[in-house]
């Protein structure tokens, strides 16, 4: 993959470590569909070493269980002197096998029989996660569009039409949580948890509040909120048509 | 122990009654027979009788004899005399009454106070005085014993006390021995007790063989060693069906990936027709359903054999069960159907401890079955405090769960036919965490699964 600003995730180089053929044929074609094409596959320890010896991966899709040792100890080779992500992709459910798996560092652990369409989504996070994250950490979200208003997410304004209202520390905190699951529903408890920490129990009724306030500055029609959505008994969804802006 | 020490407490005072009931019929035995033996005879003399019959003699006219009336003599016919004889003031008789002939017919002073306490010529003999002479009263030889004894004062005069402290006495010997025994008894009976408990609490023993209880020892010694030969064949054959159980869904693992994988591919394939895609789709979501039967058939077995480890830890169910409602819609899986989840405040802030994924399945299942079942229905969970449960109600909309459905996952039918995976599972994760399950039914219809977990 090029270490440059323009980032291809697709030119991702990825070594999948897997003895069963068929089942390595499925994947390469799986990938291939998706719009990966540097794929090397190795169906034995040995051979995985010797892939990776020749050229670096930008990750690793291993078995746990392999014909001439297991994923584990290839992992920690692997791993030695590299921060190659890797998954294991294993047979194997057992919390122990898995625990152990994530808990030598593992980027993930996917389980067989799996969702094709779930192993690419987490192909996908990692990638993203280790490639894509430090240049968007860079050129951070700035600012959320929510409808007509825009959110300026650095200096806590939101911009009316014009009209800027401030929000407060913990209206920005919430806003944030909302707007990174945006779509998703983020339970009260969640919300508290980002705004007053681990000890957040107790706070349900200030959250209320802050969101009310927080209605006030976004929503058109603060007492039918467009944006800003209860789900009743659980906690608030952000409406997922807020776009990111500059 | 408890009821080895009651069982003493038996045997004791079982002794002491025991004992005090043979005392009373001996007593009572005694009475009875010497009343029948003496029955019927007129073996006494009462004073008053033989006063009677002195007051009867009278003197003659003529020197120093004595007469008798005719109605003295028919009252000395009344009495157990067999003759009679007035000794007078000299020594002479003054009367006389069937007298035997060995009987002497002089008497010293000394004759008189020997007679008149034991025996004259081996006759018992009873005196009365007349005036100045005596009357002297004989029986048949051998008819009955005469005693002469004396008692010391002291002793007549203490005799209630004297009687009342024997018995108490003899209580307490009797208690004392009683509690002896007892103990003794007790004493070579604990072992056995203890060895039995032991055994109830699935625990090898190893009891010494001897004493009176030898028998029992060994008979308890090779229970045990039965039973622990059952038990450890028991958990081999558990812990082979559990690792058969693991095997197989190990192998079925990747060929399924491949079927999943292929399905999901020609779902998608521009290449395929409209009703080709549809095939692909329906083999995808039936892969999907064999996933989730091996996944509950590996944790059914393992929860069943306790070979699930549980990573407990104390949290509020509260929130957890908001992330997983929410997890739902977030996820999109819900298809038509809604989750209304009322968690009321009793239950807002209670912490139960437990493995997180292993309840987090449990509320899966059971929302997953609603959605399976009752399509477009609306599942409601409520949650609240019940002295120290916190309890989840689940229903829905839906048909609701048939009722030989709870039966099988209660255990209290068996339907090889009819298919509970999902349910046992969550039965059995609730089980090990030390809470119930229960279906209510109301109204003959909607069955309502009740979860009862301890409050931490």
């Amino acid at each position: 993959m090029g270490k440059g600003m323009e980032m291809d995730l697709y030119a991702c180089d990825i070594l999948l470590v897997d003895d069963n053929r068929e089942l390595q044929e499925m994947l390469r074609e799986l990938l291939e569909r998706e719009g990966y094409l540097k794929l090397r596959q190795a169906y034995s320890c040995e051979g995985a070493r010797l892939l990776f010896g020749q050229r670096e991966p930008d990750l690793v899709l291993l078995d746990v269980m392999l014909p001439d040792g297991d994923g584990f100890s290839l992992f920690q080779e692997f791993r030695a002197d590299t921060g190659v992500p890797i998954l294991f992709l294993s047979a194997k459910d057992e919390d122990n096998d898995r625990l152990r798996g994530l808990g030598l560092g593992a980027d993930d652990y996917i389980t067989k029989p799996f969702l094709p369409q779930e192993l690419l989504l987490r192909i996908q996070a990692v990638l993203k996660r280790v490639y894509l994250a430090p240049i968007l950490q860079a050129q951070k979200e700035q600012t959320a569009r929510i409808g007509q208003y825009r959110v300026d997410l650095r200096n806590a304004v939101v911009d009316r039409n014009g009209q800027q209202v401030r929000l407060t520390a913990k209206e920005l905190l919430l806003f944030r949580k909302l707007w990174e699951n945006r779509g998703n529903i983020v339970t009260f408890d969640a919300l508290c948890r980002a705004v007053w920490d681990d000890d957040y129990y107790g706070y349900e009724n200030t959250l209320m509040v802050h969101i009310r306030r927080l209605r006030e500055k976004i929503e058109e029609d603060p007492s039918h909120p467009q944006w800003i959505r209860t789900a009743r008994g659980l906690g608030y969804r952000l409406e997922a048509g807020g776009r990111e802006g500059r | 122990m408890k009821s080895l020490f009651k069982i003493i407490r038996r045997y004791v005072l079982t002794a002491a009654l025991l004992t005090l009931f043979v005392l009373l019929f001996n007593l009572v035995l005694f009475s009875v027979w010497g009343w029948w033996t003496m029955r019927g005879e007129q073996n006494v003399a009462t004073r008053r009788q033989i006063e009677g019959v002195a007051q009867e003699l009278s003197r003659t006219q003529a020197g120093g004899g004595y007469q008798m009336s005719p109605a003295g003599y028919r009252k000395l016919a009344q009495l157990p005399f067999s003759w009679g004889m007035l000794v007078k003031d000299d020594g002479t008789l003054g009367w006389t009454y069937r007298l035997p002939p060995e009987i002497p017919r002089r008497y010293t002073m000394a004759d008189m106070s020997v007679l008149s306490k034991w025996y004259l010529k081996d006759y018992p003999v009873f005196t009365w005085i007349c005036g100045d002479d005596v009357l002297v009263l004989g029986r048949e030889k051998g008819s009955i014993a005469r005693f002469n004894m004396e008692y010391s004062l002291r002793l007549i005069a203490h005799v209630p006390e004297i009687f009342l402290s024997m018995v108490i006495l003899n209580l307490v010997l009797i208690f004392c021995l009683a509690l002896f025994f007892g103990y003794r008894f007790y004493r070579s009976l604990r072992p056995i007790a203890q060895g039995i408990q032991h055994l109830s609490e699935k625990e090898t023993i190893d009891l010494p063989e001897k004493g009176i209880t030898d028998e029992l020892s060994r008979r308890l010694n090779q229970t045990s060693r039965i039973l622990e030969q059952q038990n450890s064949r028991l958990a081999r054959r558990d812990q082979a069906r559990t690792e058969w159980i693991a095997g197989v869904s190990h192998d079925i693992r990747t060929p399924l990936s491949l079927i999943l994988g292929y399905a999901d591919s020609l779902a998608r394939s521009a290449d395929l027709d409209e009703k080709g895609r549809r095939a692909a789709g329906a083999i995808r979501l039936q892969s999907v359903k064999i996933k989730k039967l091996i996944e509950d058939l590996n944790l059914t077995s393992k929860l069943e054999y306790d070979a699930q480890p549980l990573r407990i830890e104390a949290f509020f169910l509260a929130s957890f069960l908001r992330q997983v409602a929410a997890d739902f819609y977030n996820e999109g899986i819900l298809g038509d159907c809604q989750i209304d989840l009322d968690i009321k405040e009793s239950a807002e802030h209670m912490q139960i401890e437990g493995d997180k994924e292993m309840l987090c399945r449990a509320f899966q299942n059971l929302i997953g079955n609603s959605i399976r079942y009752a399509p477009g229905s609306l599942i409601q969970i409520r949650v609240y405090r019940e002295g120290k449960w916190l309890r989840v109600d689940f229903w829905d909309t839906g048909p609701g769960i048939p009722p030989e459905v709870a039966a099988i996952v209660e255990g209290r039918m068996e339907d090889p036919s009819i298919h509970v995976m999902g349910l046992r599972v969550v039965r059995q994760i609730i089980r090990a965490h030390k809470g119930q399950m229960r279906f209510l039914s109301k109204g003959g219809k909607r069955n309502e699964v009740c979860l009862f977990l301890p409050l931490s």
